[in-house]
Formats: structure tokens, C-alpha cells, sequence
């Protein structure tokens, strides 16, 4: 039960977002959004899985959140640039490290709720 | 304490991330329209607004000064209804007036002839140069005025090929082609269908014609801007 609260602070987040940004019509920065987006669902997840694997550290945490926001989107804008897809660089990344955590959390509340210890060796 | 920290610290993240994900959905619901028409589309269309942007710009500012220049003179109402039947007649002659009377009413078509395997299928097309040459015959007999698909043609009108398309005052025409003439109506008919004229000739390629005369033609007037970028009046009066 302890996933409510992230699953409220989902929630709340795309409520507020309608009250603070009633219409975004700029086009130009939606790339970077989307990335941004793609980084904050890895961090989610790789803090999940983190605290699966009860590794988690929150200076860890938060600079690995900022730190690859500001890398993909730095990505992306030098890829505009230079007029390569960069920023298929951060999504591929983003979306293998998705996985991989989510395997992680799997393995983790299967074990926790068969309580069977076949699936994780410790 | 690292139990609550996690939970805290994910929500933080959790609320983040909707925020950001909702504001992307709105901005991708809202351009799902330009994102779909190509970029050089999109630049091609913003240039061509851009100009007649320009172009507006220019005349206002030439239509200012006009006026102000109308307000200078000294006017009674004699001379303000002759410079207007004076300006009126210079429009008219320029295409920049819509026009009525009677005319011929030519509609040009794509050939529906079976082509052989080895013959060019341009043959059996309706081209610039056709309409080029049809108009010219038009103009020859005696047409006052002329459009083809509501363009008008004056002048200064350029009628040139444009892959599939033909362009007509820069505006892209495909067939069937309506060219729409005002003069002695029956002097234009014989000219068309004279034996040997470039109609006949190309009615031997299946390219469909028809022409009818009518009482009472509309022909708009020039839609575009003519620009005096280069020209400049010279005064006959003043010798050189």
C-alpha cells in the first residue's frame, strides 16, 4: 500500500496542470518535453526499483533525476543542431533502463506476494 | 526514515510528471494538424502569406498616399467624376475591374483517347503552352478580356508549367480548363474553330474542347498585387 501516495501525486499532478496551464499551443519545445517526460518515467522507475532492491539513496535519487532531464534534453537541442537524431539516443536508453527496472520490481512483488524465495537468491 | 524518504520523494516525482505529461498531451492534441503537414509545406505556405502580407503593406501605403494626394487637390465635382471615369476606364483596361458581356466560353480536357504503347502521352495532355497558344489566338481576334479558371489574365499574367498543375498568375490550375473570353463573340467562335488553328490541331489528340457563346460572361477581376518595384512613370510632356 505504500504506491498510493506516488499514484495521488500522479493523479494531482495532471489535475494542477490544467488549473496552472489552462493551453499550451507553442509546438517548438514538445520535443523536449517529451523527453523530459520519458527521464522523470525512468527515474520513477529506476527509484522503484531501487527501493526494491533496498539500494535506494536519495542523493542518488534526485541528481540522477535532474542530471538525465538536462542530459536528454541537451541531447535533443544538440541534435536539432546538428540535424541527427540525438535524442533517439535518450529514448533508447530511458527505454531499455524502463525495463530492466521494471523486471526488477516484478521480481520483487512477485516475491514479496508468493513468499517464495525461487524467484530472487539473497 | 529511508521508507518515508523514498515515498516522499517519489510522490514529489510522480506529481512532476503528471504535470509534465499532461502538458505534453495538450500541446500534441493541439498540433496534431501541423504536425502532420510536412515542414517545407508549412515554410512554403508561411513565405507565400508572408508575401501577401508584404504586398498589402505596399499598396496600403500606396493607396495612402493617393488619397492624400486626392485630398491636396483643390476638387469641385467635375473633376472628381472625371478622374474617376478616367480611373475607371485605366481598370478596366488593367484587369483590375470585374467584368460582364458577351463572349465564348472555351473548356479544355485531357485526351480520353486510348494511347498506342509507343506514343508519348504528353501528346494526349492539356499543357501550358496550349492554353498559352489558345488565349494568344483569343487575344489576336479581338478578346477584351480573358481568365482561365477565374484568373484573370492581364498584361503582365504569366501562364507556365508546374508538373501536373498548370500555374496561372502563380496559382496552381488543374483540368478541366474554363477559359472565359468577352469580345465579338462570333468573331472569337470562328477564330477557335478556324481549319488549321492550334484548336484543330489539338482536337486530333482526343483533347476534349467545348465551346459555347454566350450573352452574358462574368469575368473577375486580377486578384493578385502588380508591384511598381522598377518602373517609374515617364512624364510625355518633358522632353528628354
Amino acid at each position: 500500500m505504500v504506491f498510493i501516495f506516488p499514484l495521488i501525486g500522479l493523479i494531482l499532478g495532471i489535475f494542477v496542470a490544467n488549473f496552472i496551464f489552462p493551453s499550451i499551443e507553442s509546438y517548438t519545445y514538445s520535443k523536449y518535453l517529451a523527453i523530459a517526460v520519458l527521464a522523470c518515467m525512468d527515474s520513477v522507475f529506476g527509484g522503484i526499483a531501487g527501493f526494491a532492491e533496498k539500494k535506494f539513496d536519495l542523493g542518488v535519487f534526485v541528481s540522477g533525476f535532474f542530471g538525465n532531464s538536462l542530459l536528454a534534453v541537451l541531447l535533443t537541442y544538440m541534435g536539432e543542431k546538428l540535424s541527427l537524431d540525438l535524442h533517439l539516443v535518450a529514448v533508447l536508453v530511458f527505454g531499455n533502463r524502463m525495463f530492466l527496472n521494471f523486471a526488477i520490481i516484478r521480481r520483487y512483488l512477485l516475491n514479496k506476494f508468493k513468499k517464495q524465495d525461487k524467484i530472487i537468491e539473497e | 526514515m529511508k521508507n518515508k524518504e523514498f515515498i516522499i520523494t517519489i510522490t514529489i516525482i510522480c506529481f512532476i510528471l503528471g504535470l509534465m505529461f499532461n502538458m505534453q498531451l495538450k500541446t500534441v492534441n493541439k498540433s496534431t494538424t501541423t504536425a502532420t503537414v510536412r515542414n517545407s509545406e508549412l515554410q512554403a505556405q508561411y513565405s507565400e502569406l508572408k508575401k501577401a502580407y508584404d504586398d498589402m503593406q505596399v499598396t496600403l501605403a500606396e493607396k495612402e498616399k493617393i488619397l492624400q494626394d486626392y485630398r491636396n487637390v483643390e476638387t469641385t465635382e467635375e473633376t472628381v467624376e472625371l478622374i474617376k471615369q478616367e480611373l475607371n476606364t485605366a481598370l478596366r483596361d488593367a484587369g483590375l475591374k470585374d467584368v460582364r458581356g458577351q463572349g465564348l466560353i472555351v473548356t479544355v480536357e485531357d485526351s480520353v483517347n486510348e494511347a498506342g504503347q509507343d506514343t508519348n502521352l504528353n501528346n494526349y495532355l492539356v499543357h501550358d503552352e496550349d492554353l498559352l497558344n489558345i488565349v494568344n489566338e483569343l487575344k489576336s481576334s479581338g478578346a477584351e478580356a480573358i481568365s482561365i479558371n477565374d484568373q484573370r489574365i492581364v498584361a503582365m499574367s504569366s501562364i507556365r508549367c508546374a508538373g501536373p498543375t498548370i500555374l496561372v498568375n502563380d496559382e496552381k490550375l488543374a483540368p478541366p480548363f474554363t477559359i472565359k473570353a468577352i469580345g465579338d463573340a462570333s468573331l472569337l467562335e470562328s477564330a477557335i474553330n478556324m481549319r488549321g488553328s492550334y484548336v484543330d490541331i489539338l482536337k486530333g489528340w482526343g483533347i476534349r474542347f467545348t465551346i459555347t457563346k454566350e450573352n452574358d460572361i462574368f469575368i473577375p477581376k486580377y486578384s493578385k498585387t502588380i508591384k511598381g518595384k522598377y518602373v517609374t512613370i515617364v512624364d510625355e510632356n518633358v522632353e528628354e
